[in-house]
């Protein structure tokens, strides 16, 4: 019998003898493995703080509460968008007439839309570096 | 209704004071699991309470497959193991880096109680718990103080059966190495 099978029988008669209460004294190789599972059987220091129930329920409540505000908010937002568009609607179409009608200078176009792009993914690229760098700070 | 599915339901239901009950019930475990893993009290602290949002958050999601224990403990330890890697910490050791076989004979005296009630004995083993990877101190914690099965283990962590049993046996079996470590120098 090698070493790991040997004291694979060890650990199984050193719980054994832990749940059933057997005396000790008979294997002091079964004995330590008897006092490694009592000291694993220990609670743990530190604990949690007291008020950690009271605390974390009443942290989820409010978040609960602050989803409820950001439909609130949203829909408040969503009615003024439309309140709006139906106001200026009018005028706004004959805004954009307007603008049809004015002829665009001769610009290098594709030229434009290309550092419109290039802005665009400078400022995804700095956007997720701020999270990150954010996300570690906070970890 | 078995008492999870009431719990469960009650906290959907948003019954006041029924998510408290829930943490009540399930701190100890979320702790076991969190504070073994990161080590740090005041991280722990804060990832636990992460971990119990994230319950609130999801509990909808929680389909009964397993018990509500096992189903926060998976909950919490996939926040502490996140917490690691973004720590770059690693859960676990390679095999090439534990230690060899353990001294098989340090003597024959040994006594079980007188061991238990000598205080610095007890301090050493903790301290060796301590220093087990944090795979290792927190599967030995769910097996012995929180009395979970392999299985549950195995759901819980998302190890085979066979891995969990193998962490469970070096683990054990190093703890007894730093134990006869300890004995061998006060014989």
């Amino acid at each position: 019998m090698n070493t790991n099978d040997q004291d694979m029988r060890l650990q199984d008669e050193a719980e054994r003898a832990e749940r059933e209460g057997l005396a000790a004294g008979r294997d002091p190789r079964v004995d330590r493995y008897r006092l490694i599972m009592r000291a694993l059987r220990q609670p743990l220091e530190p604990r949690l703080p007291a008020d950690f129930d009271v605390h974390v329920a009443g942290l989820a409540l409010r978040r609960d509460g602050d989803g409820i505000e950001d439909l609130l908010v949203s829909l408040l937002l969503l009615a003024m968008g439309v309140g709006a568009l139906l106001f200026v609607g009018p005028s706004l179409a004959k805004m954009m007439q307007a603008m049809v009608s004015i002829k665009l200078p001769a610009l290098p176009w594709h030229q434009v839309v290309m550092a419109a792009i290039c802005i665009g993914v400078v400022w995804a690229i700095d956007q997720g570096w701020m999270r990150t760098h954010r996300d570690s700070r906070h970890s | 209704m078995s008492d999870d599915q009431e719990l469960v339901t009650e906290v959907l239901a948003r019954t006041p004071g029924a998510f408290e009950r829930l943490i009540a019930r399930h701190k100890a475990l979320v702790w076991h699991v969190v504070y073994r893993m990161v080590k740090h009290p005041e991280d722990a602290r804060e990832l636990s309470q992460d971990v119990f949002l994230r319950v609130h958050q999801r509990l909808h999601q929680y389909r009964f497959e397993s018990s509500l224990a096992t189903w926060i403990g998976r909950v919490a330890f996939s926040v502490a193991s996140r917490h690691l890697q973004k720590k770059k910490l690693p859960l676990a050791e390679s095999a090439s880096d534990e230690e060899g076989d353990v001294l098989d004979d340090v003597g024959d005296g040994f006594d079980l109680e007188a061991a238990c009630a000598d205080r610095e004995t007890v301090d050493h083993l903790n301290a060796a718990i301590e220093a087990l990877p944090p795979l290792q101190r927190t599967l030995v914690t769910l097996y012995h103080l929180d009395e979970m099965g392999i299985a549950e283990i195995g759901t819980i962590t998302g190890l085979p059966d066979g891995t969990v049993k193998n962490y469970l046996f070096r683990a054990r079996q190093r703890l007894r190495q730093r134990l006869e470590t300890r004995l061998g120098a006060i014989a």
